[in-house]
């Protein structure tokens, strides 16, 4: 049983597993780690940073 | 024809002009002059050109055109359709004021002043009401919201103006709404919307009158045909002053209705014409108790029929590009595309990259696995297509109104119907769309039970499943497709009736949607959202399932081990065969030496594939995670096959023709096969035995394998705890329906 380390093309497809692993786990994580979802900026509607879910206050 | 109309700026009308929706312009409106001005200079007391474009609020009445009217504006294309609520969120797009070209640099920017930001917002009856979209249109006015990205980069800020639109051949009801604004002092345009319907039904508003009544710009228009939008620029390039709000409207029900009075005296009333006529009558059929279930089953029928008769070909098609050509489309293929494409992009990689890790990572890693995806695009595509002119049709509505009979006994209102619907093709934006369910407890009922429903992604396990179950009986096999969808909706409504008895107990709301006129469909329209959806759908293969497979292969290509003695035996025997045979006389015992040779050859390949497999770190995973699923019947390899497509449920096929089948194959039939012949560890026991395969399709009916999904769960039902608990639900039902399927198939013989 061996991981064939000299062979460059392994640290390739390995950088990319990586980074692809980074990214699913990217839309896993609370914002701030690995850049996760929550900091994206949408083109939705907050309200000072949150949804909206309260009455009016008049 | 299109005209503007407001009042003259006179003495009096310019008090009712700079103080809109003031008791003064009510009561002065009636006897102020009216002109008619297509592109008049802006009149004194109106906003000057501020720094940045002016904003403006798009308002109205659900299902008046606001979205096709803000498509059209704003050249942007969102998604429109003739059922109300289809805009959920909020959405800003750049419009071009009336003299933005004469006065603007075509090689700069438009300068401010002759654009505007335009903010399509939900439709809503009234701005009181306590309802999610009434509460965002409320902090939209307010300037309590703000707008994330796009071209008004998020700024906070109450908009400039306030674009009504209304439907002309509903006016009563929908000033109701532009009484509010004006009751606010908001500076307000109407833009009368479907005047082309309302002038077919002989039913016409008077702009003048209705200008005039209001004390505001009145802009007859045609959202869908584009009839009088460039007076509605003009008219949006020439705002009203705010005002500030000092008065209410006593009874802004009675004033809308004398409003509207007003506006349509002397033409005949719109319940007589005959367009009310024919929708009434077919109304009757599509909405009654008995006749409305037959012709929506018999409408959903024809939806699912056509669904699946026509995807086949495009998506032999896009198999044959990644996988291999399939026969019919060699057939007329020149030989050279033939024999390029012979083996697919998956064979024409390895014929273009040198044989080593890279080749066997793009070509089994990439294209293998987005190609197990991606064949299930037109699928989705003509789902969306067929479902968007449903919508356009204005049938929809009945349908949620026929589908609130059937579903209130489970706690779920007519309004999941869409949802659940959505949720065939994808529970993603069937998710979304129920934000469109008024009640908060129903909502969240609907969103945590809308992933039982079969989604595409389930699709390809079911073939697979259902194949290898009843390969050759295909009446059989199409009746457990249909038994397949049954038990995933039986799921969905027996947990939304679980979940309204308990944890979200409470009053159903009656239902109340209304009932769009019929029109015939846009075939642009629905164009439009199936090619939106189509990117959603390659967007998501092209990154979460295309990394989630390039793990996958990681995983399951190291470590490296030595070749089984097994493996070695059959190339010996192999190798010693090949060099008996070149002293061998005949001509036929040397070709039948080679033959079996190379088949020996193949099957130790297959044997070293298999043993790597085993011993990769995918293998230990799945001998780790065995005992878990050893009560369904599982072994290691499924094993990996079902943790695996935890992420996304489409990735089990991909997977077990990895684990099975081997890097070299490439035809699906060849798949199948090796799939239906492979063994456990004993090398005689089948994996796949029929309560196996029962287990198996039971289980991806239920179970959520769904890792997007739970994401747009925690966003839309308000927190993780929501999706930790449809994950945890969806999975017990799952696993104790595998294990009964399990079990009983083994008592039957199975």
């Amino acid at each position: 049983m061996r991981v064939p380390i000299e062979d460059w093309q392994f640290w390739t497809t390995t950088l990319a597993a990586i980074l692809a692993a980074a990214y699913v786990a990217r839309g896993l994580l609370p914002g701030g780690i690995l850049g996760g979802r929550a900091n994206q900026t949408r083109a939705t509607l907050t309200v000072e940073g949150k949804k909206p879910g309260r009455p009016l206050a008049r | 024809m299109a005209q503007r109309v407001h009042p003259i700026p006179s003495s009096a009308a310019l008090a009712t002009f700079r103080h809109l929706g003031d008791p003064v312009i009510e009561s002065s409106a009636h006897d102020a002059p009216i002109a008619v001005t297509p592109s008049g200079p802006p009149a004194a007391g109106h906003t000057p050109p501020p720094l940045s474009p002016p904003r403006i609020a798009l308002l109205g009445n659900p299902n008046t055109g606001k979205t096709t009217l803000f498509n059209r504006l704003s050249g942007l294309r969102h998604k429109t359709s003739n059922f109300p609520g289809t805009t959920l969120e909020a959405r800003l797009g750049r419009v071009k004021l009336a003299d933005a070209a004469a006065a603007t640099d075509p090689a700069g920017p438009p300068a401010h002043g002759h654009v505007a930001d335009l903010i399509d917002l939900p439709g809503i009856y009234s701005l009181d009401l306590d309802q999610p979209e009434a509460i965002l249109c409320r902090d939209v006015l307010a300037g309590r919201a703000r707008v994330g990205g796009g071209a008004g980069g998020g700024r906070a800020a109450p908009p400039e103006a306030v674009l009504i639109v209304v439907d002309a051949t509903n006016l009563g009801r929908n000033l109701v709404l532009v009484g509010e604004c004006l009751r606010e002092g908001l500076p307000t345009v109407v833009a009368l919307n479907m005047i082309d319907l309302a002038r077919r039904a002989r039913a016409e508003p008077d702009a003048r009158a209705l200008a005039e009544s209001l004390g505001c710009p009145v802009v007859p228009c045609g959202a869908r045909s584009g009839e009088g939008l460039d007076a509605l620029r003009h008219a949006l390039a020439d705002l009203p002053a705010r005002t500030e709000p000092r008065r209410t409207i006593p009874d802004l029900r009675a004033w809308a209705f004398e409003a509207a009075s007003r506006a349509v005296a002397g033409r005949p009333p719109t319940t007589t014409t005959a367009g009310r006529t024919f929708t009434d009558r077919v109304d009757h059929v599509v909405t009654h108790p008995l006749m409305g279930a037959v012709v929506f089953a018999l409408v959903m029928g024809g939806l699912f029929f056509t669904l699946f008769k026509l995807a086949r070909y495009p998506m032999d098609a896009i198999d044959g590009l990644f996988a291999g050509n399939p026969g019919w489309a060699a057939a007329w293929q020149p030989d050279w595309l033939a024999h390029a494409l012979g083996a697919g992009l998956t064979g024409l990689t390895r014929q273009l990259l040198p044989a080593g890790l890279l080749a066997d990572f793009v070509a089994d890693g990439v294209i293998a696995g987005v190609g197990a995806t991606v064949i299930f695009l037109p699928q989705i595509c003509l789902l969306f297509f067929l479902i968007s002119l449903l919508e356009d049709t204005g049938y929809l509505a009945r349908g949620a109104f026929v589908m609130d009979r059937l579903l209130r006994p489970f706690g779920l209102p007519g309004h999941a119907f869409v949802p659940l619907l959505s949720s065939h093709a994808c529970a993603l934006p069937g998710i979304i769309s129920a934000r469109g369910v008024p009640d908060a407890r129903e909502r969240l009922t609907t969103i945590l039970v809308a992933p039982f429903t079969t989604c595409s992604a389930r699709i390809p396990v079911y073939v697979m499943l259902i194949t290898l179950l009843f390969g050759h009986r295909p009446t059989l096999a199409a009746l457990a497709f249909v038994g397949c969808y049954a038990l995933g909706i039986l799921a969905a409504v027996g947990s939304a009736a679980l979940a309204r008895g308990t944890i979200l107990r409470g009053r159903s709301r009656p239902m109340a949607l209304e009932l769009p006129t019929y029109k015939i469909p846009s075939l642009r329209t629905a164009l439009l959202t199936t090619w939106d959806r189509a990117l959603v759908f390659l967007r998501s293969a092209g990154t979460n399932i295309l990394a989630i497979c390039i793990v996958l292969w990681w995983l399951g290509s190291f470590p490296h081990v030595a070749p089984p003695a097994r493996a070695d035996q059959l190339r010996a025997d192999a190798q010693a065969l090949v060099e008996r045979s070149a002293v061998a006389e005949s001509p036929d015992a040397v070709s039948d030496a080679y033959t079996l040779a190379q088949a020996m050859n193949a099957e130790a390949d297959h044997v070293e594939r298999a043993h790597a497999k085993s011993s990769s770190f995918l293998g230990m995973m799945g001998r780790a995670a065995q005992p878990v699923f050893a009560p369904l019947g599982y072994d290691w390899q499924l094993t990996i096959g079902v943790l695996s497509s935890f992420a996304a449920r489409e990735v089990f096929v991909s997977t077990m023709s990895i684990v099975f089948a081997g890097e070299e194959d490439s035809s699906r039939d060849g798949v199948f096969q090796k799939i239906s012949a492979a063994t456990r560890d004993d090398g005689t026991t089948p994996v796949f035995t029929p309560a196996v395969c029962w287990s198996l399709l039971i289980y991806y009916i239920l179970a959520m394998q769904c890792l997007p999904t739970l994401a747009v769960t925690a966003r839309e039902a308000g927190g993780i705890r929501w999706a930790l608990l449809q994950l945890a639900w969806m999975s017990l039902v799952a696993y104790a329906a595998a294990f009964v399927a399990y079990r009983l198939a083994l008592a039957l013989g199975a």
